[in-house]
């Protein structure tokens, strides 16, 4: 894997914060950030179902991951992250931890508004569709 | 009534022993940490073999200065009027230094395993299945 480019929310205050974050930290894998909104986002991905609502990764093959699954990715191709990604998908924890990205990604209206002051531009409350 | 003889101490030639024994552990093991550390560390290690060797002999010199130090610290007190009790005085004091060791050891396990678990992440694949193909870009 050469690549990762990630698709996020820009619309969200919290998933660009997210997004800063994953830009300052050193990665295994160069990690792409990309408005899930853009026109590069639509031509890469098509009619992809839930682009924009859940968190997409794909790397230059075209493989993409989805939700918890993509956050794991992200967290794989961060150096000083990669034995995290292996720890939260450990058979006792994998549950646990997807359960908890979902919560955070379906509340990160309210999120925005605590770590950013700021509600989202309406599409953080778009209801989600399942990926699975 | 005739006095009880003063016997001479038995605790210089159990300090002796002790002496010789620890000496002698400590040599041993650090030999045999030294031959087969060396195979771990180069797989550790395994794009800079100099490195490998050069941390083998660090912890091998930690090792020798803490098992010397805690050796020489052990060396005090305790009786031994008679046999028994000079036996008594070795065993307990041989037994808390292999003890120390033996924990010394596992912990230099687990460090040369979590060495190794991290140089092995470096190259190992995301731990999630993609979803699929995006449209148009199946490989």
């Amino acid at each position: 894997m050469n690549e990762l480019t990630v698709f996020y929310d820009a619309h969200c205050p919290f998933c660009v914060r997210c997004r800063d974050w994953l830009a300052s930290e050193p990665a295994h894998v160069p990690l792409r950030l990309i408005d899930a909104d853009s026109a590069e986002a639509a031509g890469r991905c098509g009619s992809l179902r839930g682009l924009g609502a859940h968190l997409v990764v794909a790397d230059e093959r075209g493989r993409f991951w989805m939700g918890a699954a993509a956050f794991i990715v992200c967290l794989w191709a961060l150096k000083r992250f990669r034995g995290w990604a292996f720890a939260l998908t450990h058979p006792w924890l994998a549950g646990l931890a997807a359960l908890a990205f979902e919560t955070i990604s379906a509340h990160r209206g309210s999120l925005s508004l605590l770590v950013a002051g700021k509600r989202c531009e309406g599409s953080c409350a778009r209801p989600s569709t399942a990926y699975r | 009534m005739m006095s009880i003889p003063e016997t001479p101490s038995l605790l210089p030639i159990v300090y002796g022993i002790y002496a010789i024994a620890s000496l002698v552990l400590t040599i041993v093991l650090a030999r045999i940490l030294f031959r087969h550390g060396e195979v771990l560390l180069a797989d550790v290690f395994d794009d800079r073999p100099e490195l490998a060797k050069a941390v083998n002999q660090l912890l091998v010199v930690g090792f020798y200065l803490v098992n010397f130090g805690y050796a020489l610290f052990m060396l005090r007190g305790g009786h031994a009027h008679d046999a028994v009790t000079a036996i008594e005085a070795l065993a307990s004091k041989l037994g808390t230094l292999l003890l120390s060791l033996a924990a010394m050891h596992f912990l230099n396990l687990f460090f040369f395993h979590r060495m190794r678990r991290k140089a092995r992440l470096a190259d190992m694949p995301p731990p999630v299945r993609e979803h699929g193909y995006l449209e148009g870009q199946a490989a």
